[in-house]
């Protein structure tokens, strides 16, 4: 079929019927190109046995790796680390995070400096987050057990300490991420109307009354959406850890990210790391399917 | 007057916790400065002569700094061609009335959930048997795979917050609908172009794990680099403090410039 040049003009100018298609189509195309075909190609690699440093002795194996995957100890402990990890994580980033939102709130000198501050230490490279800990975590010339020492602790050799690493972690992880879940809940504080607040001043209600029954409700929009996005990016969390301990001592610091990380380029057992990540793939569809109907049912 | 000491109180209380949360970076700029010895002193130091060494070691013999200008060079390519292929599509989402309009959005949001392991794997595989690891195209590919999304939803709640009358008026006045985007769509959504764009440099520049992965020394960038300077005979702080500081500051002053879009543009456009 050949197109009349009037045609092409309306094709060219977007003056036509099938403009929103034309416009959405190459990111579409693209998409499913980086997206789709990856998803099935690591489903077929997960079937398969299938070693880096053997290629040639590369074949299927139908369910093999996922069998195995449910025996190995490894990848439950590296389960439980992420779920430590990211419950631990989100649950003193969003308490601080309001903490220091409601503190914020208030007019005070230099707010907008402050805020400035907050955003730094969230736009950091991670992997520079990571180094400047390990350079404070120092056992030796660290200022943390430095400070700690002038308040009467004794040392500890945080990093490689099998019970101290996963928490040295996700205090970091609280350091880098705090301030971000402030600043969104800080733009719903800043979104409140005032009619409720006069009404419940008038009705003699307490701060802590006002804060539980209308604060907590009205800016539970921003601290879903902090929430969700918290969840998404420490599921799939690597840098700082990375950095760190490389999921050690041992496997202490292993997440499931981490784990899968070091099956296929360490241990070079792509077919099995492909079962790994197409496992975190679906927890994570399950996970925020349940979510988000639990966030549209509130 | 009980009000104003508890003000004040609140305040100093605040002010300490900044300080704690801006302290490590700190750090990391003190410690740049530092020779060696007063990198491993202790009680760690916080007054001390100033040198320049470290940063002169670094760039010394030009590896680091061709690793960073990868960096500049991927982050700037995978930034244009997301925005060459999302800005038509965020305009589209916010203009017309679509079949299936958030089910698209949502998908492209859910790029960001998949497992990094799983994405990387299948592209480290294909690469390696086309030859495209260590090649910048390779990188900017799946670089767009994230800077993309972000785009793609920055961009589509700016354009929904420009008016659609200012279009329509020109298109009455007989432009087309391709030179009423260019002339007055573009120009009024200028500052979100540049701040999505910032903010996908950002993203880019920051990146980690994929470059790990799929580079070697030709396209190496910066944030792999840097953990170069961790070696068998220990880590080299000063180095690797001022390596630090040169990734960080652009981001920094990026970060700064576009502060207003930044939490809009963390939360996808969810919070405005």
């Amino acid at each position: 079929m050949k197109l009349s040049a009037g045609r092409w003009r309306s094709i060219l100018t977007l003056e036509t019927e099938a403009a929103p298609k034309l416009l959405v189509s190459p990111i579409f195309i693209f998409l499913i190109a980086v997206t789709v075909f990856p998803t099935i190609y690591a489903v077929v690699t997960s079937l398969q046995h299938y070693l880096l440093s053997e290629p040639y002795n590369k074949h299927f194996n139908g369910l093999d790796n996922y069998r195995y995957m449910f025996t190995d100890s490894r990848f439950w402990g590296s389960l439980k680390t992420t779920l430590l990890f990211m419950s631990a994580s989100i649950f003193f980033e969003m308490i601080a995070g309001v903490i220091l939102a409601l503190l914020m709130s208030r007019k005070f000198a230099g707010s907008g400096l402050a805020k400035t501050i907050f955003l730094l230490p969230t736009i950091t490279t991670p992997v520079v987050v990571g180094l400047i800990w390990v350079m404070m975590f120092d056992p030796q010339f660290g200022i943390i057990n430095y400070i700690l020492g002038r308040l009467g602790f004794s040392a500890q050799s945080w990093l490689s300490g099998t019970h101290s690493a996963i928490w040295a972690v996700i205090g970091v992880d609280v350091w880098e991420w705090t301030p971000y879940v402030a600043l969104v809940a800080l733009a719903g504080l800043q979104s409140l109307p005032d009619e409720p607040y006069e009404a419940a001043t008038v009705d003699g209600a307490t701060s802590l009354q006002k804060f539980w029954h209308l604060t907590l409700p009205l800016i539970r929009p921003y601290l879903v959406i902090a929430f969700v996005f918290r969840f998404m990016d420490l599921f799939r969390w690597f840098d700082t850890i990375y950095v760190m301990t490389k999921g050690g001592p041992g496997t202490a610091t292993e997440t499931l990210n981490m784990f899968g990380y070091l099956t296929g380029f360490n241990f070079m057992n792509v077919g099995y790391a492909a079962s790994i990540g197409i496992t975190m793939l679906l927890i994570i569809t399950f996970v925020s399917k349940f979510v988000i109907n639990l966030t549209r049912k509130g | 007057m009980r009000k104003t000491g508890r003000h004040l109180l609140l305040n100093l209380l605040l002010w300490a916790i900044l300080i704690l949360f801006v302290f490590p970076l700190f750090w990391l700029l003190l410690t740049s400065f530092k020779t060696r010895a007063d990198a491993f002193s202790f009680p760690p130091k916080f007054i001390f002569t100033p040198t320049y060494d470290n940063y002169r070691k670094v760039l010394e013999d030009g590896t680091f700094l061709h690793y960073y200008w990868n960096s500049v060079k991927i982050s700037f390519l995978s930034t244009f061609f997301s925005l060459v292929l999302a800005l038509p599509a965020a305009y589209a989402l916010a203009r017309f009335p679509m079949r299936k309009k958030e089910d698209f959005a949502f998908w492209v949001l859910s790029t960001r959930m998949a497992p990094p392991i799983m994405v990387i794997l299948p592209f480290y595989l294909v690469f390696k048997q086309f030859n495209m690891l260590d090649t910048t195209l390779g990188l900017v590919l799946v670089y767009m795979t994230f800077s993309l999304s972000f785009i793609l939803w920055m961009m589509r709640s700016y354009f929904e917050s420009i008016p659609v009358d200012l279009e329509e008026a020109a298109r009455i006045d007989g432009v087309s609908r391709l030179n009423a985007f260019f002339r007055v769509t573009i120009p009024l959504s200028a500052p979100g172009i540049a701040a999505s764009c910032i903010f996908s440099f950002i993203m880019s520049w920051n990146e980690f794990l994929y470059s790990l992965i799929l580079t070697g020394d030709k396209t190496k960038t910066a944030t792999v680099a840097i953990t170069g300077f961790i070696t068998f005979e220990g880590i080299r702080w000063g180095e690797v403090a001022a390596a630090g500081i040169m990734i960080v500051l652009p981001v920094l002053v990026f970060g700064i410039v576009i502060q207003k879009y930044l939490i809009q543009g963390m939360t996808m456009g969810g919070v405005k």
